[in-house]
């Protein structure tokens, strides 16, 4: 062995020393920022705990939805929220699958976003339940023909892909973590143990890990498709102008594409900020997901001149009214808000280099991720206040919904559940993936079994 | 408020027929009032003026004849209508006037004289004998499909009883539906005769019960007598499209398209998972050899 | 089967007894006569019939402390099943409407409801512009494609063999997904606890009826199942002073108005007075005919029309 080579060997070393203290700063690290943070999601979700158990025992005539806007606020949440656990599929699998380098770094933040929005998607649906107490109905009585037994079937499915893909590549990084948190308590090494499998990192295992996390992404890949265009078709089974369309399968996937890669930029950035981490999120990073965005907005606004273009040069009878109720009526504001601001001015802005810098990145993808709200209460509810025959005989309110202050605080809730999971895993475990970052800056597989 | 809303529009809308029925006199040229009903009151007449008035008077003048019918009108049981002679009453209803309309281009002479003549028995049933019993057998005849219905009286001596209206009805499931003709009189024999309708639907046996009824008689008391036959055609029910497996079935009905669609791909997702749980155990295991 | 003979005699027997609100002891159980009594025993006080044939008069609440479980699943598995050899279909006369609401007024007390609950729902109609306004009775059209039924996950809203769609309401969840499927706006949600819950408390659940209603799930009108399992006439198209309704069975081609009583040849209805159904363009094929709007009695007075607000 030349000192050439044993020099290269020792640079290695220390460079993945350096990686390993540098992902593993958040689980050792928490500022008070994290903990004012952390205590004002307990409070929100603590708040809509509140608002939740009231709602339980007056029943849901604590929201403002009627007989007529059945449907409010809570099924909006629903579907924004699947739509964000969308992007798993989308950064994790899709990317990778397509060789694109610059997306390990956001694998992991994809994943568990995926993860904290389909469990902020299921608390949010039982919370929209009338008899949550008859949760088990489904299990006991469930109807295959029903859309919502496919939903239920396929969201949980989705779930337990979205821990497998976010589990299987964080197996080496747990075994690395065993030995190097040694200062941390037993309870946590020993979780770590565990999870990590006894990894070994030899040639089996890594054969074996590879092969099984190749299988996932290209298996979550349809059934990311799959819980998208289910939960779109609870509404396009159903004859109601405005839902009663054919392409809102693909519609709600490219939707989902567009937020989900908004709410990833959202949360890379905050991580950037608060662990300083640069050199893993650089800016060609945002640069990078900033044209994914551009790409996925540019599908979304294909999908919504075609949604709402095509009935309104028809103005068939029962459409019309929910049409021109977006266009120029009720709606109109937030209509048009959401179409302008919301989608096509991010593409333009976008498309100029200046604007994927991180900072105005962000703010764009704030507004998307707002704009992607507002656009599923628009799908959900102006429809619902124009059905096919006159609303009579009922009070003035039943033609009209807002949500109550209950409803907002419980959807708030939500949110604060979904940001506490990404939260607290964020704490305890690496959120940049450390090996496969290890292995892109040519760490052999060698050093890092050896550290 | 709102009702007190909606009751204003309906007085007003009254208003003016009830000024009409005060104060405005109908008077009747006197040539005309003196005009004298050719008709006698007997019960076939009665009949006559009752069906007519079941079918012309009684949505504005009321079942019960009070004025109270969809809109307030006269009432023919006050002493003002019932002081008038037959001639002016048949003149108002032949010429009519405001929500009245003349009855006299749609009625005979002797249809108006005998709804006239009903309502003076209406308000005075004394005129007429008290109602008798009356017997009624019913027989069916299988060659011409036809009921007859044969009617005496009640007594053991049983003499027929001729030009009594007898009503024919198929018993359905909420009520009695009629057949033959609006009257059906009885001969001198008392007996009449009716055909069964074609296209009824009985039992899925094809039985049908008919019934022969003498009703609402101004010379006899109610009675009735039924037939069980059967000649309807057979009750379909469309059970067998019911059970079928459809999208809106029961759960134990789901379509087979369905049921191979959803486990077919439900078993394939599943595979794989449990494929990748079975390999992080192969992984486990793996791990466990390293170190020995 | 057994169960129901003994129970149809001894409901002959209360008949004859001439009681206008009779419950039946049938063996262990309690069954509250539906389609006779006026407001499902709401007085404190109902007749009851024990199983010796002797005639007591107990407190609601003391009969209820009586019934087993047995009992109140034999009402939801009995209801479960369609009437033999019957298709109900309900033919509403248009042109005979005078928005009386006596309808409207029955079926929320039989069936418990608050004021803005509608099984059933008198709407002013004006299909355009120049089109003369006409009000409309709306039901439940008990399709025979029901959008409703297709969508439940737990089998609560079901078709039964008869035509009729009825909700459970000791199954559903309350997900609202019926009420969102059904093109009619036909269905309504109990958005709190139902007026009278506590009186109604221990009464057990009629299917046929859907009362007592329970807080957090759907309710629908049901034909009166209840009354039509007894051959009587639907409570609202008996409530009706204009002679509106026709209701009958689809297979012996037959329907009865239920105001003056005649029954009249179904297809000849339907095809003098060139009958429709709602929306028939949707596919849902509903059991209910509309007659149209010809020779109104009333038309209705569009500009000061107050039937939008309660």
């Amino acid at each position: 062995m030349t000192d050439l080579y044993r020099k290269d060997e020792e640079i290695k070393k220390e460079q993945f020393q350096e990686l390993l203290s540098d992902l593993t700063r958040p689980l050792n690290h928490t500022s008070l920022t994290f903990k004012i943070w952390t205590g004002f999601l307990l409070l929100l979700a603590a708040g809509a705990g509140f608002m939740y158990f009231r709602q339980v025992q007056q029943g849901l005539g604590t929201t403002n939805m009627r007989d007529i806007a059945s449907w409010g606020l809570y099924v909006s949440n629903f579907v924004f929220l699947i739509a964000v656990s969308l992007v798993g599929s989308l950064i994790t699998a899709i990317l990778k699958l397509s060789n694109v380098r610059w997306a390990t770094p956001l694998t992991r933040i994809s994943e568990i976003i995926a993860v904290a929005a389909l469990i902020s998607a299921l608390l949010i649906i039982v919370v929209d339940m009338g008899r949550p107490d008859r949760l088990w109905h489904i299990a006991v009585f469930g109807r295959l023909q029903s859309p919502i037994v496919w939903d239920i079937i396929t969201v949980n499915t989705y779930l337990v892909l979205s821990l497998l893909l976010l589990y299987l590549p964080l197996i080496p990084d747990l075994a690395r973590l065993g030995s190097f948190m040694s200062h941390k308590p037993a309870w946590q090494r020993k979780m770590y143990k565990i999870l990590s499998l006894g990894w070994q990192g030899t040639g089996d295992q890594l054969k074996l890990l590879e092969k099984s996390v190749a299988v996932l992404m290209v298996i979550i890949i349809p059934v990311a498709f799959s819980i998208h265009t289910v939960t779109s078709w609870l509404f396009a089974s159903t004859l109601r102008p405005g839902w009663d369309s054919t392409i809102f399968g693909p519609y709600f996937v490219a939707g989902a594409f567009m937020v989900g890669a908004a709410a990833v930029i959202v949360v890379m950035y905050l991580i950037r900020r608060e662990y300083s981490y640069k050199q893993y999120l650089t800016d060609h990073h945002f640069d990078m997901i900033g044209k994914l965005l551009v790409l996925t907005s540019l599908v979304y606004l294909y999908f919504n001149l075609n949604e709402y273009m095509v009935p309104g040069y028809k103005m068939k009878s029962g459409e019309s009214a929910h049409i021109l109720g977006l266009f120029k009526g009720e709606f109109a504001i937030m209509f048009w808000l959401v179409q302008t601001v919301g989608l096509i001015l991010p593409i333009i802005l976008l498309v100029f280099k200046p604007f994927r810098k991180p900072r105005p990145l962000l703010i764009i993808s704030l507004i998307i991720v707002v704009g992607a709200f507002l656009k599923r209460y628009l799908i959900v509810t102006p429809t619902l206040l124009h059905p096919f025959l006159p609303v009579q005989n009922y009070p003035e309110s039943f033609a009209h919904y807002h949500p109550t202050f209950s409803e907002l605080v419980i959807t708030s809730g939500s949110f604060a559940i979904m940001a506490l999971v990404v939260t607290v895993f964020i704490r305890f475990f690496p959120i940049i993936p450390i090996c496969e970052t290890a292995h892109e800056k040519g760490i052999d597989q060698e050093t890092i079994n050896n550290q | 408020m709102a009702t007190l809303k909606n009751i204003i529009p309906i007085l007003m809308l009254f208003f003016p027929v009830a000024t009409y029925s005060q104060k405005d006199v109908w008077t009747v040229p006197p040539e005309k009032a003196a005009k004298v009903n050719p008709l006698e009151i007997k019960p076939k007449n009665l009949t006559v003026g009752k069906n007519i008035f079941s079918r012309n008077c009684v949505a504005c003048h009321g079942a019960k004849a009070d004025g109270q019918g969809l809109i307030q009108s006269a009432s023919f049981l006050t002493d003002t209508f019932q002081k008038q002679t037959d001639g002016a009453i048949f003149h108002k209803m032949v010429t009519g006037r405001n929500k009245m309309p003349p009855f006299g281009s749609v009625l005979k002479d002797d249809e108006v004289w005998s709804v006239i003549n009903y309502l003076r028995v209406l308000v005075n049933p004394s005129v007429l004998p008290p109602p008798k019993d009356i017997r009624i057998e019913l027989a069916a005849s299988e060659e011409t499909h036809s009921l007859t219905a044969f009617l005496t009286t009640a007594d053991s001596v049983r003499v027929p009883l001729g030009e009594v209206d007898v009503h024919y009805y198929i018993k359905r499931d909420f009520g009695l539906m009629r057949f033959g003709e609006i009257s059906n009189y009885t001969s001198e024999k008392g007996k009449v005769t009716v055909s069964f309708p074609d296209g009824i639907i009985g039992d899925d046996q094809g039985n049908v019960t008919v019934l022969a009824r003498i009703e609402n008689d101004f010379l006899y008391k109610n009675n009735e007598s039924a037939v069980v036959l059967r000649w309807g055609s057979l009750l379909v029910t469309e059970d067998a499209k019911f059970n079928e497996r459809t999208l809106w079935g029961s759960r134990s009905k789901s379509p087979v398209w369905l049921l191979i669609l959803a486990n077919g791909i439900l078993a394939g997702v599943w595979g794989v998972i449990l494929y990748i749980l079975y390999n992080l155990f192969r992984i486990k295991k793996a791990g466990k050899i390293f170190i020995k | 089967m057994d169960f129901n003979e003994q129970n149809k005699s001894r409901r002959k027997f209360l008949r004859n007894l001439g009681l206008a609100a009779p419950a039946v002891i049938a063996g262990s159980g309690v069954i509250l006569e539906g389609c006779s009594s006026p407001e499902g025993g709401s007085g404190a006080k109902v007749k009851v019939l024990t199983a010796d044939h002797k005639l007591v008069e107990v407190e609601v609440a003391g009969i209820a402390a009586n019934k087993e479980s047995a009992d109140k699943s034999y009402l939801t598995k009995r209801g479960r099943k369609g009437l033999e050899g019957k298709k109900f279909v309900l033919v509403v006369d248009l042109g005979k409407c005078k928005n009386a609401r006596k309808c409207m007024d029955k079926c929320q007390a039989v069936h418990q409801l608050r004021p803005d609950q509608h099984h059933l729902n008198v709407l002013l109609m004006k299909d355009s512009e120049h089109t003369s306004p006409y009000f409309m009775p709306k039901h439940c059209q008990h399709c025979d494609n029901p959008p409703c039924v297709k969508v439940c996950p737990v089998d609560a809203t079901f078709k039964r063999s008869d035509g009729i769609v009825l909700i459970d309401n000791e199954r559903c969840i309350g997900c609202r997904f019926c009420i969102a499927a059904c093109p009619y706006t036909a269905r309504s949600f109990n958005w709190y606890e139902p007026i009278d819950a506590e009186k109604y408390k221990d009464v057990p659940y009629d299917i046929e009826k859907n009362v007592p209603q329970k807080k957090g799930t759907v309710t629908k009108c049901t034909f009166s199942a209840d009354c039509l399992r007894e051959d009587k006439l639907p409570y609202c198209v008996s409530a009706c002073p204009n002679g509106v309704y026709y209701f009958g069975n689809l297979y012996e081609n037959a329907v009865t108005n239920g105001t003056t009583g005649e029954t009249v040849s179904l297809s000849d209805l339907l095809a003098e007075n060139s009958a429709y159904r709602l929306m028939e363009d949707l596919g849902t094929a509903p059991s209910v005919y509309y007659l149209p709007p010809k020779n109104r009695a009333l038309i209705p007075d569009i500009e000061n029309d107050n039937s939008k607000k309660i």
